[in-house]
């Protein structure tokens, strides 16, 4: 009996110590995932431009025509050439020329920068315009609008007449 | 104490003698038992019963757990907003504070995070009375914050999350986790 009594004391006792003790917290974990596409968004709002000789002798040059593009690309790795410029086929007796001039960082890591301040002579094969300048971390992606400048030259004394191809602009992030 | 002792009457003069010894026979019997022989004896134990109090917090997002699959990324354009259900489970009615406590930011393979701005959450009000102290979109803080106060029993509540305002993410595959905790307010 008295060893019962003793229990029945404890049993009393911890009844009144967890009574008055409030709940415990609890937590719960949470995983977040989120997947991000290697994409590249290359647009312009100018499909054609028009080029115009002041004479018909070799060695004149047009006035550049400016077109503006957008590109919004997020996997680049590439460092040069990410801008290649080629005409669909060649003009007879005049060059087509193209920098790049201008490139307004919108919010990109990396910005464009014209590989060469002088005009590059546009052929059947991609010619690089552009290269990369990383600004933050990896700088793979870039956010803005470069524009890119045209014109055309005589290679030698032209006859009257129209003269048209197609440009072909494109932008590469590896 | 009382004993019952029947004895038949025939032959009774013949065996008088053997039942007064049978008699006494018994009695000495009992006097010799233990006392607890045939004594009704009682004892009370108290049963208590104690019922803890309970809190328990569950979420669960659109994918049934835990993982919070906030879709695919597209540029120029703001990830669809995903919803966690939090559940309180609770045996009291004592009031209660939810934290969130987001321990690793938004990070693809290559360690580049989302900043905090454009990983957002808000939660919605409880059902049955609780606080939402994040009722619009605002950016999830690396760390532990406070998000809402229960006025005590269950309730259920909603935490949106979104990643806004971002134009265009680093391609990969960003992995962050984070702790909702209840406790006493």
């Amino acid at each position: 009996m008295r060893t019962k009594a003793v229990w029945a004391s404890f049993v009393l006792i911890f009844v009144m110590l967890s009574a008055g003790s409030s709940a415990k917290g609890d937590s719960t974990d949470l995983l977040f995932h989120l997947s991000a596409q290697s994409s590249i968004s290359f647009t312009s709002n100018q499909t054609s431009f028009q080029l115009t000789l002041p004479g018909y002798h070799q060695g004149l040059t047009s006035e550049p025509a400016a077109i503006e593009y957008q590109v919004m690309a997020n996997d680049v790795g590439r460092l040069s050439d990410l801008v290649l410029v080629r005409v669909m086929s060649a003009l007879d007796g005049v060059a087509i020329e193209s920098r790049m001039s201008q490139f307004s960082n919108v919010g990109g890591t990396a910005h464009l920068v014209s590989n060469s301040s002088e005009y590059a002579v546009l052929t059947t094969s991609d010619v690089g315009l552009a290269d990369k300048v990383v600004d933050e971390g990896d700088g793979r992606i870039i956010d803005g609008s470069l524009v890119l400048s045209y014109r055309a030259r005589a290679l030698r004394d032209l006859e009257a007449g129209n003269h048209e191809t197609t440009v072909i602009v494109s932008f590469a992030d590896n | 104490m009382t004993l019952h002792f029947n004895q038949e009457s025939s032959g009774q003069k013949k065996g008088a003698g053997w039942t007064v010894f049978l008699g006494f026979s018994l009695l000495a019997l009992l006097l010799g038992a233990p006392k607890t022989y045939g004594v009704s004896d009682t004892e009370t134990l108290q049963l208590t019963f104690n019922i803890e109090p309970v809190r328990v917090i569950r979420a669960e997002a659109s994918s049934g757990g835990p993982s919070v699959d906030l879709g695919s990324a597209l540029p120029g354009i703001d990830v669809p907003a995903q919803t966690v259900r939090v559940s309180i489970v609770t045996n009291t009615e004592s009031p209660y504070s939810i934290y969130h406590e987001l321990r690793s930011e938004m990070t693809n393979q290559s360690g580049t995070m989302i900043a905090d701005e454009h990983f957002r959450y808000q939660v919605s009000e409880g059902l049955h009375g609780t606080e939402s102290l994040v009722s619009s979109w605002t950016p999830v803080p690396l760390g532990r914050a406070l998000i809402a106060r229960g006025r005590g029993g269950p309730d259920d509540f909603a935490i949106q999350y979104s990643v806004q305002g971002k134009k265009v993410l680093e391609a990969g595959d960003y992995y962050g986790n984070a702790q909702i905790t209840v406790e006493d307010a």
